[in-house]
């Protein structure tokens, strides 16, 4: 492996990037998709809501409540001392959503028994009472701490969706980009011009050093636009490098395969979708086959540490589950471009 | 078949063949290339030319027989070789977002050329002015040209060029020829295909016939033209009729014979066989 070698044909394709419409276009559709959704969302557009409580014992159902909302309510607790009070509060609108917490609720709830809940709501009632209501059911089913539910909530929408920009961005340099600059060598056949005198692998890394520049600009770039800052930077820094470096090596895998830019636009598009979808999906819930699937894809893995790293704190668990589920399709990936190149060889 | 003869050998192939599963592309190819020579391959489409020229610069590995360059193997021994080689593509593949100047300057940092060497060669191809332009603004000669002098950033020892005035106008070839001419002088050898005989006549020291992926002739221009030529003679009688004769025709030459005692010839342009009549007296049709 020469270095010069592989800094001339990088730089080259650097050079030719900026001056490849293509790639440009490939670059700022995402940064222009996270722009546009960092100013639809807002860090805290929380719309404000009351909810009047009347227990007769200490409960954890209202902090409970106040945590599965927090991502759409700033959810206000305030205790009623007997259900006229409550209603007439409801009734005068002063409150979104009374609740009549009977004695051993949590204890009820903890046994299994479907404890009973008086729901007090206004005849038209409001966006944070009726959203309070709807989530009354998943508070009181069984515990599920650590999934997706708890995880987006406790994250701002504008933050989430800067995230799937990202995702997109980087998807787009791997499996658009990159292959793009790849198959334009091979239709043109100017990698037989370069190996001439360098070798197939000393191309290669020369192009992966392109994909992986690409995202290292990129990525930086979009957070300041955005204005997004993770908490925990470490954290993010490794799964941004993590998902660049392993979707680079799917995407010299697939430039490696195409022939013309004509397959790599259709075959590219189908790639794109299970990078893309994974992000944006791994927050709902999905059949028990789907949330499989969906588990083993890379970008579902980014998604969920950068989740942790925006949050600052892991609301996602098993982190390191994600970061060897990123680094097995990096080894894939990798993997087939190194045997295709021995195969080339040998041809 | 040896080497032209009073060079030292720098191409050797040796019973070189590549198949493509019942496709014998090339078939039990020998010869020897001599240091400072021009040697042309001529055949059809589909002949063998290019796969040759591929196999001899390491990008095709041969089903069978071996090709020293340098007396480096071009298979096994591919790192040696690469840096005392070069190709012009029968395709222009040249970065064409990229300046003229910035391809060359490319190419010389691969081959760990001196950047002094990137506008000598800009202007020994003609393209200086041009060399801050971007390549897709160039004409077909002017991108032959600059695929020349990428070839050349190496100096290399043997340059091979796979129809290198293919799609030229007469002018541009003319100046294509000329580099070519003056690199072999510098001593370098070369190695071209080409479909034009009148190009493998002027420029090659020898030139080889390829058919079916197999060489059916190779020697000088003139002595393949003596050899397998038609000698034919163009005269002009008294009474100012004219007549092609062949002199190797017996019975044509005892016609031109008579008219000679008889004093009616008035004129005789004797003609030797062209490259042309030789390709089809042995390969069966012309290119």
């Amino acid at each position: 492996m020469n270095a010069t070698r592989v800094n001339a044909i990088y730089r080259k394709d650097l050079r030719d990037a900026l001056r490849d419409s293509r790639l440009i276009v490939a670059l700022l559709v995402p940064l222009l998709i996270g722009v546009l959704y960092s100013f639809m969302f807002k860090d805290d557009a929380r719309q404000a809501a009351k909810l009047g409580v009347v227990a007769s014992t200490s409960s954890r159902l209202p902090a409970a409540l106040q945590a599965a909302t927090r991502a759409a309510v700033h959810l206000q607790v305030q205790s009623f001392a007997d259900q006229a009070a409550l209603t007439r509060q409801v009734r005068d609108k002063n409150v979104d959503v009374g609740l009549i917490i009977p004695a051993g609720f949590d204890q009820a709830l903890k046994g299994g028994a479907p404890p009973r809940l008086t729901v007090i709501l206004p005849a038209a009632p409001s966006f944070g009472g009726d959203y309070v209501a709807a989530m009354l059911d998943r508070v009181t089913l069984p515990s599920t701490a650590g999934t997706s539910d708890s995880a987006f909530a406790a994250l701002a929408a504008r933050k989430i969706f800067v995230l799937v920009a990202i995702i997109l961005m980087i998807a787009m340099i791997a499996v658009y980009a990159l292959p793009a600059v790849l198959t334009e060598e091979t239709e043109r056949r100017t990698v037989d011009a370069l190996t001439m005198i360098a070798s197939d692998a000393e191309v290669i890394v020369a192009k992966a050093l392109f994909g992986l520049t690409y995202c290292v600009i990129s990525v930086p770039l979009m957070l300041a636009i955005t204005r997004v800052a993770p908490e925990d930077v470490a954290l993010f820094v490794v799964d941004i490098v993590l998902t660049s470096v392993t979707l680079v090596g799917l995407g010299l895998l697939l430039g490696g395969l195409m022939r013309t830019q004509t397959q790599l636009n259709t075959w590219s598009t189908v790639a794109l979708i299970p990078l893309l979808a994974p992000a944006i999906i791994v927050q709902l819930p999905l059949p028990g086959w789907a949330t499989v699937i969906v588990f083993v894809l890379p970008t579902a893995q980014t998604m969920r540490l950068g989740v942790n790293a925006l949050a600052g704190r892991e609301l996602f668990g098993a982190e390191w589950l994600s970061v060897a589920i990123i680094l097995a399709w990096a080894v894939v990936g990798y993997g087939l471009v190194w045997w295709r190149l021995l195969r080339r060889e040998a041809a | 078949m040896s080497a032209h003869s009073g060079g030292r050998v720098i191409i050797e192939v040796d019973g070189l063949s590549k198949h493509y599963g019942d496709l014998r592309a090339v078939d039990d190819v020998s010869f020897s290339v001599a240091e400072g020579e021009i040697l042309g391959l001529l055949g059809h489409n589909g002949a063998g030319k290019t796969t040759t020229i591929r196999m001899l610069t390491g990008r095709a590995r041969p089903t069978s027989g071996r090709a020293l360059i340098a007396g480096h193997d071009v298979v096994h021994e591919r790192e040696r070789v690469k840096p005392l080689i070069n190709l012009v593509f029968e395709e222009q593949n040249l970065y064409e977002r990229q300046t003229g100047r910035e391809n060359l300057h490319l190419f010389a940092r691969l081959y760990g050329a001196p950047p002094a060497r990137v506008a000598e060669l800009l202007e020994r191809v003609g393209l200086t002015d041009a060399a801050s332009r971007k390549v897709r603004t160039y004409s077909s000669g002017m991108k032959q040209r600059m695929l020349i002098a990428r070839a050349l950033v190496n100096d290399p020892r043997v340059l091979f060029l796979d129809e290198p005035t293919k799609g030229l106008d007469p002018s541009s070839a003319r100046d294509v020829r000329g580099i070519i001419r003056e690199h072999a002088r510098a001593g370098a050898t070369v190695f071209l295909t080409t479909h034009y005989m009148e190009e493998a006549d002027e420029l090659c020291d020898r030139v080889a016939f390829l058919a079916a992926g197999q060489i059916v002739a190779l020697d000088a221009p003139r002595e393949l033209k003596l050899r397998f030529g038609r000698r034919t003679a163009s005269v002009l009688l008294r009474d100012r009729s004219k007549h092609e004769v062949r002199l190797d025709d017996g019975g044509d030459a005892a016609r031109l014979e008579a008219w000679m005692a008889a004093g009616e010839v008035l004129t005789v342009h004797s003609q030797e066989g062209t490259l042309e009549d030789v390709f089809v007296n042995l390969a069966g049709r012309a290119l």
